[in-house]
């Protein structure tokens, strides 16, 4: 809905779609910008004191025990039961849609990938399996979840991907029109001008939505993207080709990939990390590592959570997203320090780095970690 | 696929898990009917703005005139009938539940009446 980016793949929704969209969003605004800090409030007015009555203590109280105090606070309750209902109405809402509309969409997506004037490619093998976690959970509670696919026509996923994203974007304060690879373009031309890389590897890139920008300002580079879903590669490859953007798309795992050695110069996610294991995680940069030509340059961007600059009840309340909004590796990614990690995964020491990444449309900042490879 | 179809087929597609925030899971459930009821609140809202602007721009309207519509005494009459209906079928569980309390007061009241009538007619006897 409301994003401003239109092509053939989208569902074709009627007012009253529009409408219920409407409604979420500002359901999610009111909850996100003006009830969820209130959760602060409740905690020092009620959820502390009582705490440190029942523990007997005024020691600083540790983010397990926040938890479980805010899960007894009834204010707390009723703003995650309302977030809860807002997420599931949101996809209940843009499935509606996506159903009615399903045998044109899966019809147009086949025509795209067969077209013989399509730029880019896609590369499904033959028995690949998704990583479990990827099949156990419904990451932001989407529908059948990510890798969700249910036959060789099957768009669904990336569909509900991009209707879904949108409109949570939106609820979070951005702006329809924010992207995340924009940001990191502009990052590379302020701060690495000249840099004309020749292949590009978008990591974990879902609906292509973060690949598509490369392909489009870097129009001589070779734009790859892979991520584990079938249904979601094939909808990110016909909405690239919709787009005019010439993206070959993989199903591959970001922690094995099969591409050679030093084939990348530009090797980027977005926010990928917050969704995969502490071991999926680690191996990504050592294939960043692996796959970085000498003199490339890799950029990781994801949510700006990094529980070291946070307050325990920050961190007890972001928690949310772990339980509630199925992703599990959320407090996992927010614990860890990326640029040690990558100096772990092979970079040299002094050559990642943590940068606040501005949004091109949208309060704050992005998270991002940039590696240098040497030339030599 | 027709309205009825995808909005069954969408809530199908879309379960998730049951979670329970309060003490009673009947709190969360009744909260998700709720919000469902004010989404589609939202969407009649938007309808009828979208029927006063097409009104206003083919002419038939002049705008403004729905917000300065003063209805006369029969009107408002009628109109206050239709929101005491309305708030009746709102209400209507807690209504339902006045009536079933009032049905078993009545057939307690009928069974002492009986009994007692019985009583009596035994005493008669």
């Amino acid at each position: 809905m409301v994003h401003e980016l239109r092509h053939s793949m989208l569902a074709r929704q009627g007012a009253d779609d529009l409408a219920r969209q409407r409604f979420v969003l500002a359901l999610k605004r009111e909850l996100t910008g003006r009830i969820r800090p209130g959760n602060q409030l409740l905690f020092d007015a009620r959820v502390a004191p009582a705490l440190q009555r029942q523990l007997r203590s005024r020691a600083p109280l540790d983010r397990e025990q926040i938890k479980r105090g805010l899960q007894a606070e009834p204010g707390w309750q009723t703003w995650a039961a309302l977030t809860r209902c807002s997420q599931e109405m949101m996809w209940a809402t843009v499935t509606e849609p996506l159903m009615r509309d399903r045998e044109r969409i899966e019809a147009e997506g086949r025509r795209l990938r067969e077209s013989p004037t399509r730029r880019g490619g896609l590369d499904l093998p033959q028995g690949f399996e998704p990583p479990a976690a990827m099949r156990e959970h419904h990451v932001h509670l989407q529908p059948q979840g990510y890798a969700h696919t249910a036959s060789d026509d099957d768009v669904m996923a990336g569909a509900l991907y991009e209707a879904g994203g949108n409109l949570y974007s939106m609820g979070q304060g951005m702006g329809g029109d924010d992207s995340k690879g924009y940001a990191a373009i502009r990052w590379i031309r302020a701060h690495r001008p000249g840099f004309a890389p020749r292949r590009i590897l978008d990591m974990g890139c879902s609906a292509g939505a973060g690949s598509v920008p490369y392909a489009l300002e870097f129009p001589d580079a070779e734009v790859h993207g892979i991520d584990v879903g079938a249904a979601m590669l094939r909808y990110a490859h016909a909405r690239a080709e919709s787009l005019g953007a010439r993206v070959f798309f993989h199903q591959m795992d970001c922690g094995a990939t099969t591409f050679p050695d030093a084939h990348f110069d530009l090797i980027v996610s977005h926010n990928l990390f917050h969704e995969v294991s502490n071991e999926t995680r680690n191996a990504t940069f050592r294939e960043t590592w692996r796959l970085l030509a000498p003199g490339g340059l890799a950029l990781h961007q994801d949510v700006a959570i990094q529980n070291a600059t946070r307050t325990p009840f920050e961190q007890a309340e972001r928690a949310y997203d772990v339980y509630y909004n199925d992703e599990p590796f959320w407090e996992n990614y927010a614990d860890a320090d990326i640029p040690r990690e990558l100096v772990a995964a092979g970079f040299p020491p002094g050559s990642a780095h943590a940068i606040p990444l501005g949004k091109v449309n949208g309060p704050g900042h992005w998270f991002a970690a940039v590696a240098d490879k040497p030339r030599s | 696929m027709d309205e009825l179809k995808a909005a069954r087929a969408a809530i199908e597609y879309s379960a998730q898990p049951r979670i329970a925030f309060f003490a009673d899971p009947a709190v969360d459930r009744v909260l998700g009917i709720t919000m469902a009821v004010a989404q589609e609140v939202g969407s009649v809202l938007e309808r009828l703005d979208t029927m006063e602007r097409l009104l206003v721009q083919s002419g038939a309207l002049q705008a403004g005139a729905v917000q300065a519509y003063v209805p006369d005494t029969a009107v408002a009459k009628q109109r206050l009938t239709m929101q005491e209906a309305f708030v009746t079928r709102l209400l209507r569980v807690v209504e339902q539940e006045l009536v079933a309390i009032r049905a078993e007061q009545a057939s307690g009241a009928a069974q002492a009446g009986a009994a007692a009538a019985g009583t009596r007619a035994a005493d008669a006897a």
